[in-house]
């Protein structure tokens, strides 16, 4: 189990299947209910956040958009990790804890 | 040369990919001289006034500047968010109007003085609506730290009463979700006409060589989809607004509740706006790409080179 740490965007805790998506124009492979990996968001990923169960950054701090639009829809965000996007794989199980600022393969 | 990634410390979401030669050279050094404009007329003239009224007060040397510049940021704080809503964007967004409703000339010459004014205006709007958001960031850095010092339980949930806004992003996705939902055909065309004039011009970074939002027809087909019969935004926001009542009323605090929920009003509206200005920010860019890609394609000009070519290069 490889653990990934980063900053607490949004508290709560999911399980879930990650699909790692660098440009909003690749949003073919994401199914509701994914776990979203990316480098960072903008306005641009906000209708996209709003189906997944869990938001990881590489970039960003707790003010970060990625942050603030998970907080609005309830659900967890790890930010700022700095590799995420290098480190997970499509499909891998992650369980991303938003309170620690922790995501963890499985 | 300056380069966007030289301004990443103001947030290093944006400013990520490199800049291409176009934007380097036709709207960052209109940016870096509104930068110029916006200090010599509003922070330096602020920090000389407050830093020379305390002089009056204090003779030493150094105190009056430190004051000064802690004023300024205080006065800045306070007004910034006023500014922006009954000046700065009323301005800005007569100024999208025109530039959107700008028409395409058939002489190349005049299409360059168009695309040369929009940039004026979009670098104008881009530093001062950037400027308003460091005040907007700055109101949730402070109640990060002030809220741990006013509540009395000390599990720290300042987050949980910046949630449940009205904003941008809410209409962004009610609208889509409206679009996506539209049972009459002709109907819906119109509806994601719309949609596209409304949010489709927001953008990823700040580089005209990137497509906005509305380019990107596959991505929103795909975002359509997925809004297909499922819960209405609205709905979700109503849960979310409970969220944040029920925090508002488990909150217990040392300070009066008027001066507290005063505070986070003015958080809130901040966050909001911070967001929000996004969906204003960058507009234009979509026109300003349609009329570059134009210019480009009367000089038999591809789009993978077009971006690659200095601006005094595309005007010859």
């Amino acid at each position: 189990m490889k653990q990934i740490k980063g900053l607490s965007g949004s508290r709560g805790l999911v399980t879930g299947k990650a699909k790692v998506i660098l440009d909003i124009e690749n949003l073919k492979k994401f199914e509701k209910g994914d776990i979203l990996i990316t480098v960072s968001t903008s306005p641009q990923w906000t209708p996209i956040i709003r189906f997944a169960s869990a938001i990881v950054t590489d970039i960003g701090g707790s003010l970060s958009h990625a942050a603030i639009i998970s907080r609005e829809f309830g659900i967890p965000a790890v930010v700022g990790t700095q590799e995420a996007t290098k480190l997970i794989k499509d499909g891998q199980k992650v369980t991303v804890n938003g309170t620690a600022g922790v995501v963890e393969i499985l | 040369m300056l380069e966007l990634r030289h301004f990443r410390f103001l947030n290093p979401e944006w400013f990520r990919k490199p800049q291409s030669k176009l934007e380097a050279t036709l709207r960052i050094p209109l940016v870096t001289k509104e930068i110029g404009i916006l200090a010599l007329t509003r922070v330096f003239p602020l920090i000389a006034i407050f830093s020379l009224t305390i002089r009056f007060l204090i003779t030493f040397p150094i105190i009056p500047i430190v004051l000064g510049v802690f004023l300024y940021i205080l006065f800045e704080l306070w007004v910034l968010e006023r500014w922006y809503k009954n000046n700065l964007l009323p301005y800005h967004i007569k100024n999208i109007d025109f530039v959107n409703k700008m028409e395409i000339p058939v002489d190349s010459n005049a299409l360059i003085g168009n695309i040369e004014k929009s940039i004026r205006m979009s670098a104008y709007g881009i530093v001062r609506i950037g400027y308003v958001g460091l005040a907007s960031w700055g109101w949730e850095m402070l109640f990060k730290f002030i809220y741990p010092l006013i509540a009395r339980d000390k599990e720290y949930i300042y987050s949980d009463l910046l949630i449940g806004m009205p904003n941008k992003v809410l209409e962004f996705n009610q609208t889509l979700w409206e679009v996506a939902n539209e049972t009459d055909n002709s109907k819906k065309v119109m509806m994601y006409q719309s949609f596209l004039d409304k949010f489709g011009s927001v953008v990823d970074d700040m580089d005209l060589s990137f497509r906005t939002f509305r380019e990107k027809p596959n991505a929103i087909k795909i975002l359509l989809d997925l809004n297909k019969d499922t819960i209405e935004p609205d709905i979700d926001h109503q849960k979310t607004l409970n969220r944040y009542q029920s925090t508002l009323n488990s909150v217990k605090l040392i300070i009066p509740f008027p001066f507290f929920i005063n505070l986070v009003n003015k958080v809130r509206a901040n966050v909001v706006l911070r967001e929000d200005r996004r969906f204003y920010e960058f507009v234009m860019d979509y026109k300003i790409r349609v009329m570059i890609l134009e210019l480009g394609k009367r000089k038999n000009i591809a789009e993978s080179e077009l971006f690659n070519k200095s601006w005094e290069e595309l005007k010859k």
